[in-house]
């Protein structure tokens, strides 16, 4: 700070000299070193000219970049919610038909299943007694049901299995296999820690590793029109191509064929044999095994269907379908559910009124809520942007500073 | 405890003390990892994610991988582990430099050259000029033959004029061959913080014949880190070393600031991880029931038989990593990054640009912008703060005439001029009292300039415009002064100097002329003093006339008087001068009695008046800020006039009958008390008036105040908008703002000093002035710019909009997380309460580090609630930003609730429109992050206020970033999402389900929205409105406020208007009372509060002298 200040001093005794009296020049030592002076000073001003530390401009640094201000006056807040609304009701009655559109034929079957084999000495009315049943290998458990055609059912219509209460999206579970298996690598020791305890048997790596595999479901359906007593009524369930593409094409190679499947001897695991899912030829290389692979999409949700297969011809409304289960699968440990559903398929899948329903919904409310805006904004008119609003216009001026 | 130097004597000097190693490192090469480590894990945040980064490493529990956490931890450990290293690394440097600098020692008799370092306790050390001091050392010897030396002493209380210091009174007149091999010890005690106390002993050895213990005080010490100015050599021994010091004694490391909205922040975040906790258990709990009743039953999930000691624990450690993203780890890297181009902005600010001193401002504190937003109290400095402090001598009256009031400056006055020219005898005495009754010192620097080194600015400006009026002042040597008036030579001997005190308010010098050989007493000082004792007819009542007009304009006056001495006469007062000064008891009145015998029918010559300008829109800032509801405090090491005059004048008080200024004041602790209470009270009764109330205390009364009366202050202190504090030291400054910090408010400390530097550093935010008084409190500021109106900007603009943008930016963090977080929850529902994580790990990680984070940054750069111009024309607006208003628990509640309500809203429809045969995990997780990180675009667009093209480009960039990466993710086979990303976008289910999650989300907050800013509209909103309907008006009601403020300026103006309105005939003896100090507090006291006319005159006394104390 000093330099500065006494720069300016210096100056102005220096013109004050050179300005009116010679006489005090020789005080100040000959006017040459005055002007030496004068001449040092001036580069000193120079110099600092040369560098200012001015900030540089630029549109991002002056937080001056041009911006729009969108707001919600009521003119355009009213039109947004009617016409998001009226879309909304659109949407939803698109999807509502289309769900309509889909004939769904559902039918429960593990309880009446069972229960045809009730007897005296095993009347299967606790869950013991069924499990016992199911895990008896030498008893038969198929069973018959028949489901009526209501709607014509134009092809394809997908078979599906339903459970229910059944958790594959538990931790244990979900984790509990090896896609380096799959792809015909050895498991990692971390993805055989994961598919304890169906990781290992007698010391040699199971293939498919883990309980996913292991829980694989092992139901069948046979489909004939109108009993099955003459061939030409059966009905051509398709299995082929209901596994995803890249699951048949990559994820599940076609060189690697299952070993040491518990499930495929059951007699060397005891434990293994009375529980547990369906057997994996040994000669099948698992791309070649869409149920697996169907199985090993995990579900999200414990009540979840899976494709079991294809119808491709039309079924007529009318149309008795009798379907023989080998039911297999136990379900009954748990308390789930199994059910047979036939289905056709619109643009959202099947059957769901979910989204037509809630964009309805929403839609009614985006409306309802467009018109109360617009009674209030019709009984209440406010202008906008007026100043008297502002609490401190309102306040007296002396006031006006705001205590906290 | 004592400490005994022996002085020159290396082996008689006890050995234990520490060498002259100047260290103000933290760290060190070895402790370096653990110390910061631990450093860092002394915060909550840190200690958490490290927790859960180990708990990760258990493959048991973990839901995802420990790399989505341990790289964004270890990342940011590095960070700040390296940027620690490298401010250490700054700091090691400067002590290197220090430690290293060469400084003379006497060794057995011989100078040496050694390295500062190694000076020891007990050393000589020899210093020369402008040497810095290396260590505490007291004097022992100077070049100067009255055992002088200048010291400056800025690096330690900022004061930049130079202060003198003296040699004992034993070592005076040493040569210095005698002073290279003399011994002796110095008693003194252990080493201290005071930098104002050193009671020490010394006693030389014989050969010296007066080896009594001499008593040493602070005047003879020469402190570490000032510079020798002036003196050609000074010796002394050092007493205290390196980090003994007192100035290494009173180092503290500077606490990092730690903002409001931090501080809320670390709460919520408290908040969260309770609420985490309590989620944690609830679900552990669930978990394990549904594990013990259902376990034999799920064969398919084949349970263990036989169960884990630990196996109860998982289940809850499984949910407490899941929910572990609650408290998100970017929260704190966002913020950091947000803030610091907040403070860029600052940096690069063109409008805090100070051209005339070529300053921009600096945000040397990176991390505290939003505060900036949250000032309730401004505790501010005066001179240099508020005024230039330049003084420029502006007007003067001489034997009646006026110079100056034509052209406001007297130096271009030709009727001053002519009078020069021609001698006239009443203008040569005036500026002869200008240029030689001072403390100036002149100095010849090396570049040939003449340079004047003066204690008080006043002083300074009377000798430059004396000099510029060719009376120069070309040297003093000693008692001999030299001037040169017009080419002529005047030499002058200065035989006594009859010091300025606070009492007798005047100065005078008794010189003898050595052209004429005849003496003079020439004195300077205040009116009423010097009007006392002016000689029968003078024409006291013209120079009172012409000081109330100079005080009107808010001039700082002074009286000149003169007096011929005969010799007789002042041959026998010199001898009952000496007397006095020589008296052991009450030596001060003593003194003051003496000099009254000769200050005594003086001839009037006339009045100076100097001005130190009010800084460029001081008044309009402080009036602005004050609307936005901020409180100021003036503290000064001025006395009270003066801080009344300027506060005034800046639209700090205002005068009756709108403002009301109360005195505090006392002797006594029981007097102080009583005059808080009378205070309170007056406070109490009048607070439903429309007033301004100030009060107005100084530092004496203040110490008592905060000693016995802390309670009843702090009470006061709250209940009042305005306080002046006058003669304040700086710890007391500090003090203060402690006080106003205690109370829960924001402070912010602005000063341009070194003794702001404490409350500077006390205060929440601590702004520096770069200006005249050096840069030790820009350098301890944490933003630092060359004017004062900079302050309104820097508050109103960055800190309202920094604070608007971490609020948003920091609950939007927190809410972001919430959001997946419950989603998680919910779905651990539909999951058997087994922990599964229904997303994977990246795109997890992606969420939180790229999905969510790129628009809501790009915001909260750019977002501006209202225009700056509308913000800084309505300043009321930033009530809405203090006191936490934007981030605190119920705005946060809010958020906390539209989290729930997003989850709820993206599980649910996720959940319904992909039952049955759409279930797939996989999937379903891409369908609900997808839900998720639309509704996030849309909820930015929402609290957006303003939209630049680089926010569209952030919001819908990072919705095609995270097409684009999913895209890429779908086409890699060996990741788990092969093809995934294809199959859901071509599905219109997909579509259709986000466009629902998007209306349901999003439109219930746009009805909310806009009812609020419609029908409860706050002032943002209607601002918001009004700036966009009709730009006039709001620049048309602006200008009307302005025009007020500007009403107020004007007023003010008036009431030192530059018309001279005749007062009444009393005006000139009550001037008189209400000028003198004593007269004054007294009034006081006696009716407990000061009424402001506009008239009331209280001359500007910030006489020179005033500083010497």
């Amino acid at each position: 700070m000093g330099s500065i200040r006494f720069m300016e001093l210096g100056r102005i005794v220096f013109f004050s000299v050179s300005g009116s009296d010679m006489t005090t020049v020789h005080a100040l030592k000959g006017g040459g070193e005055f002007l030496r002076r004068l001449q040092k000073e001036e580069e000193v001003q120079q110099s600092l000219r040369r560098e200012s530390r001015r900030p540089k401009y630029s549109r991002f640094s002056q937080q001056e970049l041009g911006s729009c201000k969108p707001m919600l006056t009521p003119r355009c807040t009213v039109a947004m919610f009617v016409s998001l609304g009226v879309m909304c009701i659109a949407i939803g009655v698109y999807a509502l038909l289309a769900s309509w559109s889909v004939v769904e034929l559902v039918n429960r079957y593990d309880i009446f299943c069972i229960m045809k084999y009730a007897t005296h000495a095993n009347p299967m009315i606790t869950v013991d007694e069924k499990i016992a049943f199911m895990q008896d290998a030498t008893k038969r458990k198929n069973c018959t049901i028949t489901m009526d055609v209501t709607k014509l059912m134009k092809q394809p219509i997908y078979v599906y299995y339903q459970l229910g209460n059944y958790f594959q999206n538990h931790r244990r579970y979900v984790k509990s296999k090896s896609e380096r298996q799959l792809r015909g690598l050895a498991a990692s020791s971390s993805e055989l820690n994961d598919c304890k305890p169906e990781d290992q048997v007698n010391g040699e790596v199971i293939v498919p590793c883990g309980l996913i595999a292991w829980t694989l479901f092992n139901d069948t359906y046979d489909l004939s029109t109108n009993g099955f007593s003459s061939d030409n009524g059966t009905v051509f369930v398709n299995k082929t191509a209901i596994a995803w593409k890249s699951d048949r094409e990559e994820r599940f190679n076609n060189t690697v064929f299952p070993t040491n499947f518990p499930n495929n001897n059951r007699t060397t695991l005891a434990n293994a044999s009375q529980i547990g899912g369906g057997w994996l030829n040994e000669s099948l290389p698992l791309s070649k095994n869409e149920n697996l692979m169907v199985w090993m999409r995990t579900a999200a949700l414990p009540t979840f269907r899976k494709l079991y297969g294809r119808i491709e011809t039309d079924l007529q409304p009318g149309t008795k379908l009798t379907i023989n289960i080998e039911n297999y699968y136990n379900a009954y440990g748990f308390g789930g559910s199994k059910k047979l559903v036939l289905s056709t398929a619109s643009w959202i899948g099947g059957r769901n009124d979910f989204l037509g329903l809630s964009y309805i919904v929403v839609g009614c409310a985006s409306i309802l809520m467009g018109l109360v805006f617009l009674y209030v904004h019709w009984k209440n008119p406010r202008p906008l942007g007026d100043r008297s609003y502002l609490s401190w216009v309102r306040k007296s001026p002396a006031t006006s500073t705001v205590t906290s | 405890m004592k400490r005994f130097v022996y002085i020159n004597d290396r082996d008689r000097t006890p050995g234990h003390h520490c060498c002259n190693k100047v260290s103000n490192t933290k760290y060190n090469i070895f402790n370096f990892i653990p110390k910061n480590l631990w450093e860092q894990f002394s915060r909550f945040m840190n200690k958490y994610f490290l927790l859960i980064a180990i708990l990760q490493l258990w493959p048991l529990i973990t839901p995802v991988s420990p790399a989505s956490t341990w790289g964004p931890l270890i990342v940011i450990f590095a960070v700040s582990a390296t940027k620690e290293a490298w401010d250490d690394y700054g700091r090691y440097c400067s002590d290197k430099e220090f430690n290293e600098k060469i400084v003379w020692v006497v060794k057995k008799g011989v100078k040496t050259q050694i390295q500062a370092q190694e000076i020891e306790v007990g050393d000589l050390v020899w210093l020369y000029e402008n040497d810095e001091i290396p260590c505490d050392v007291v004097l022992l010897g100077t070049s100067e033959s009255v055992g002088l030396c200048y010291i400056e002493t800025s690096a330690m209380d900022g004061e930049t004029d130079l202060k003198t210091r003296v040699t004992p009174k034993p070592c005076v007149g040493l040569t210095s061959a005698e002073l290279l091999t003399h011994k002796g010890v110095i008693e003194c005690p252990e080493p201290d913080r005071d930098i104002l106390r050193f009671d020490a002993r010394l006693r030389l050895f014989p050969p010296f014949i007066d080896n009594d213990f001499h008593p040493l005080s602070i005047k003879n010490t020469l402190l570490q880190s000032c510079y020798l100015r002036n003196t050609e050599w000074a010796c002394g021994v050092a007493v205290y070393t390196g980090n003994e010091t007192k100035l290494g004694m009173s180092k503290g490391v500077a606490e990092p600031k730690l903002t409001a909205a931090d501080a809320m922040l670390d709460k919520l975040t408290t908040a969260i991880f309770i609420f985490q906790v309590v989620v944690v258990l609830i679900l552990g709990v669930a978990g394990n029931i549904w594990n013990n009743y259902e376990k034999n039953k799920v064969w398919y999930l084949r349970f263990p038989k036989q169960s884990e000691w630990y196996d109860f624990f998982v289940i809850p450690l499984r949910f407490e990593l899941l929910c572990s993203i609650m408290i998100p780890i970017s929260v704190k890297v966002s913020l950091d990054l947000a803030k610091s181009v907040y403070s860029k902005y600052i940096d690069w600010d063109l409008h805090m640009y100070d051209q005339q001193t070529n300053t921009p401002a600096v945000a040397a504190n990176t991390a505290i912008s939003e505060d900036l937003g949250q000032i309730e109290y401004i505790l501010t400095d005066k001179t240099g703060t508020l005024t230039e402090n330049v003084m420029l001598f502006k007007r003067c009256c001489i034997h009646g005439v006026y110079y100056g009031n034509e052209s406001g400056d007297a130096l271009t006055d030709q009727g001053l001029k002519d009078a020069l020219l021609e001698k006239v005898p009443e203008v040569v005495k005036f500026m002869l009292i200008m240029t030689v009754n001072n403390t100036v010192v002149p100095h010849l620097s090396g570049n040939g300039s003449l340079k004047y080194q003066a204690q008080s600015q006043d002083e300074e400006a009377l000798v430059q415009a004396a000099a510029q009026l060719h009376m120069v002042l070309s040297s003093k040597k000693g008692t001999f002064v030299e001037l040169n008036f017009l080419g002529d030579i005047l030499e002058f001997e200065m035989l006594n100097v009859l010091d300025f005190t606070s009492d007798r308010k005047r100065m005078s010098v008794v010189v003898r002329d050595h052209s004429t050989g005849r003496l003079h007493l020439l004195t300077k000082g205040a009116d009423e003093t010097i009007f006392r004792i002016v000689r029968a007819g003078e024409p006291v009542q013209q120079v009172a006339d012409a000081i109330d007009q100079y005080s009107q304009l808010g001039l700082r006056t002074l009286c000149f008087a003169w007096r011929d001495l005969d010799e007789q006469e002042y041959t026998s007062w010199a001898i009952t001068f000496n007397e006095a000064s020589a008296s052991m008891t009450e030596r001060e009145s003593k003194i003051a009695d003496a000099c009254q015998l000769l200050e005594r029918d003086l001839e009037l010559l006339g009045a100076s008046a100097v001005e130190d300008k009010l800084q460029d829109a001081v008044p309009d800032t402080i009036a602005s800020l004050r609307k936005a509801g901020i409180n100021f405090w003036l503290l000064t090491g001025d006395k009270q006039t003066t801080a009344i005059q300027i506060a005034l004048a800046c639209n700090f008080i205002r005068a009756e009958p709108e403002g009301q200024l109360l005195s505090i004041q006392g002797s006594t602790s029981n007097d102080v008390a009583a005059s808080i209470e009378r205070v309170l009270e007056i406070l109490r009764i009048r607070s439903s008036e429309s007033k301004d109330v100030a009060f107005v205390i100084d530092g004496f009364t203040l110490e008592l105040a905060l000693k016995y009366e802390r309670e009843a202050f702090t009470e006061l202190a709250l209940l009042i908008k305005t306080a002046l504090c006058c003669r304040v030291t700086p710890s007391q400054k500090a003090e203060l703002v402690g006080l106003v910090k205690s109370c829960d408010y924001r402070t912010l400390a602005i000063g341009d000093g070194g003794n702001d530097v404490k409350m500077i550093q006390e205060a929440h935010v601590g702004v520096g002035i770069s200006g005249r008084e050096g840069l030790q409190a820009a350098r301890a500021a944490d933003y630092s710019f060359g004017k004062f109106k900079f302050l309104k900007r820097l508050i109103l603009v960055h800190g309202r909009y920094s604070y608007n943008r971490t609020a948003f930016l920091a609950q939007y963090s927190i809410y972001k997380s919430l959001v997946i977080c419950f989603v998680q929850i919910l779905f651990s529902f539909l999951s058997g309460v087994s922990g599964t994580s229904l997303f994977n790990s990246l795109s997890l990680m992606a969420y939180n580090v790229v999905y969510t984070s790129i628009p809501v940054m790009v915001t909260s750069l750019l977002d501006k609630d209202l225009l700056e111009k509308t913000v800084m024309e309505h300043p009321e607006i930033l009530y809405f930003a203090q006191a936490g208003r934007l981030i605190n628990p119920s705005t946060f509640a809010c958020w906390f609730i539209r989290s729930i309500f997003h989850a709820i809203v993206v599980f649910v429809v996720t959940v319904r429109v992909y039952a049955y045969d759409k279930c797939e995990m996989v999937e379903m997780s891409m369908v609900a992050l997808s839900g998720c990180i639309w509704l996030q675009a849309f909820l930015v667009l929402i609290e957006t206020n303003s939209f630049t093209v680089c926010q569209y480009l952030a919001v819908w960039g990072n919705v095609v970033i995270f097409y684009v990466l999913n895209f890429i993710l779908s086409l890699s086979k060996h990741a788990g999402m092969h093809t995934i990303m294809f199959r859901v976008c071509g599905d219109p289910a997909y579509w259709f389900s986000l466009l629902l999650i998007v209306v349901a989300g999003i439109g219930p907050l746009a009805a909310i929205k806009y009812y609020r800013s419609t029908y409860s509209p706050n002032a943002i909103n209607m601002l918001q409105l009004l700036e966009r309907q009709d730009p006039i008006a709001v620049s048309l009601e602006a200008s009307e406020s302005s025009s007020s403020s500007a009403r107020a300026v004007s007023r003010t103006n008036s009431s030192h208007g530059s018309v001279y309105e005749p007062l009444l005939p009393e005006s000139l003896k009550s001037g008189i009372a209400v000028a003198s100090s004593d007269n004054f507090l007294s009034e006081v006291s006696s009716s407990d509060f000061l009424p402001f006319s506009p008239n009331s005159r209280t001359p500007l006394l910030n006489h020179a002298m005033n500083n010497n104390k």
